[in-house]
């Protein structure tokens, strides 16, 4: 009898370290709860001590989204600038995000890897495009919350984007623009990540938004 | 002048009184929108509780480190004036400090991150009840240390306009406009303007 409790209680313990490792794991945080973040961006956890026996939905409000906020050095409102500032443009899929690195100074970050699926602009015409590209992103999943920057949505594996990016070092990428160089594409419709960059319409192909 | 164009003269004048009310009606609509522009700072939703020493404002000191160790001279002065401004601002209800606490809840770093687009960011834990708990703040000198020092400015100012808990407002001429393209280079803003100093006001 007393070793079925036992045997009970480790199932329970496992259950919800489970649970625990589904959402504080990795990016699960942050693809777990995208549902909610989209009612409750700017959530403010309650706490971040972890209690003895913690239930779905104490879990569900530490994983929360933590915004932090930018001034950008770059920053587009139209395609010819962007274009102008960047040295390609193409379209990738999220082939791995990093684990999140919490440098001595400085925000936390990712490392995304994109597949290129096409190339849509090559300012320079270079010859050797790499068939995927690496590139940091501000923000991550850590203690239970995701951090991302306001305007600037964590990418995501598996998510197909067009992405502008500047070659500042032989072989190293950064997105153009934060958030004004970064597309969504989903299904041939393309998104912009904030409101506040090139105005993009409804029905917009690849070939029309370079001509913006 | 004879009596047609008499008659033409009058006609006009009538005409012109005519469209009088329009005229006083679409004036009346670009005031108000005007108006309701000047009102239109954005907050972040979190604020610094504190008990009031003054009986109005908030108190708050910024933890610095000395310019031998981690901040550069140029990055030391950005945030010096970048808080010294707000400070001294008599029209805002707030007084930060700079000092060499070894604690703060507020901190202020040097970056030299290449891999990024953006010169300054606020990076802030929270309580609950939407209260701030910590605040860092980064310039990012890979693009500030390229800057006029005035440039400069705009960006510290900026991140402390989002430490006092405000918002970015694309569209206007203010300090908490997001990029320091327009910010400084378009609209030479690199302070806080009326309406950041609303803002301000209006939680504090």
């Amino acid at each position: 009898m007393r070793s079925n409790v036992i045997l009970f209680q480790g199932f329970r313990k496992l259950k919800t370290v489970t649970a625990l490792a589904m959402v504080f794991g990795g990016s699960g945080c942050a693809t777990k709860l995208a549902a909610a973040d989209q009612h409750e961006d700017r959530v403010s956890p309650s706490t971040v001590d972890v209690s003895p026996t913690p239930v779905k939905e104490d879990i569900v409000q530490r994983c929360t989204t933590r915004t932090m906020s930018a001034s950008w050095a770059e920053y587009y409102r139209s395609m010819s600038e962007l274009k102008r500032n960047s040295g390609i443009g193409v379209v990738g899929t999220g082939a791995t995000v990093g684990e999140t690195v919490q440098p001595d100074i400085g925000p936390l970050f990712q490392l995304v890897t994109i597949s290129v699926d096409q190339l849509i602009w090559n300012r320079d015409g270079k010859a050797d495009v790499p068939k995927s590209i690496t590139f940091e992103q501000t923000g991550g999943v850590a203690a239970g919350s995701k951090f991302e920057l306001e305007g600037d949505p964590l990418f995501s594996v598996g998510e197909q984007a067009i992405i502008f990016f500047t070659e500042f070092s032989p072989g190293k990428y950064r997105v153009t623009g934060g958030p004004t160089g970064r597309f969504g594409f989903q299904n041939g419709r393309i998104s912009p990540v904030t409101d506040d960059g090139i105005k993009v319409a409804e029905g917009t192909t690849v070939e029309q938004l370079l001509q913006l | 002048m004879n009596i047609t164009n008499v008659f033409k003269a009058t006609k006009q004048v009538g005409r012109r009184y005519k469209q009088l009310p329009i005229l006083l009606l679409v004036a009346a609509c670009m005031v108000s929108v005007l108006s309701s522009s000047a009102q239109a700072y954005n907050l972040w939703g979190f604020r610094w509780f504190t008990t009031p020493t003054s009986g109005c404002c908030l108190n708050r000191s910024v933890k610095s480190f000395t310019m031998s160790s981690f901040l550069t001279t140029d990055a030391w002065y950005a945030w010096t004036n970048g808080i010294a401004w707000w400070s001294h601002n008599n029209n805002a209800s707030i007084n930060v400090n700079m000092s060499y606490a070894s604690s703060s809840t507020v901190k202020v770093w040097e970056v030299q991150n290449p891999n990024v687009t953006w010169d300054g960011l606020s990076s802030p834990t929270f309580m609950g009840g939407g209260q701030f708990a910590t605040m860092d703040m980064f310039l990012n000198t890979t693009w500030a240390g390229g800057y006029s020092w005035q440039k400069r400015l705009s960006v510290t100012s900026h991140e402390v306009g989002h430490m006092l808990g405000l918002d970015h407002r694309s569209g206007a001429c203010t300090l908490m406009q997001p990029d320091s393209f327009t910010r400084w280079d378009s609209c030479g803003v690199n302070s806080a303007t009326a309406d950041d100093i609303n803002g301000v006001n209006s939680l504090y």
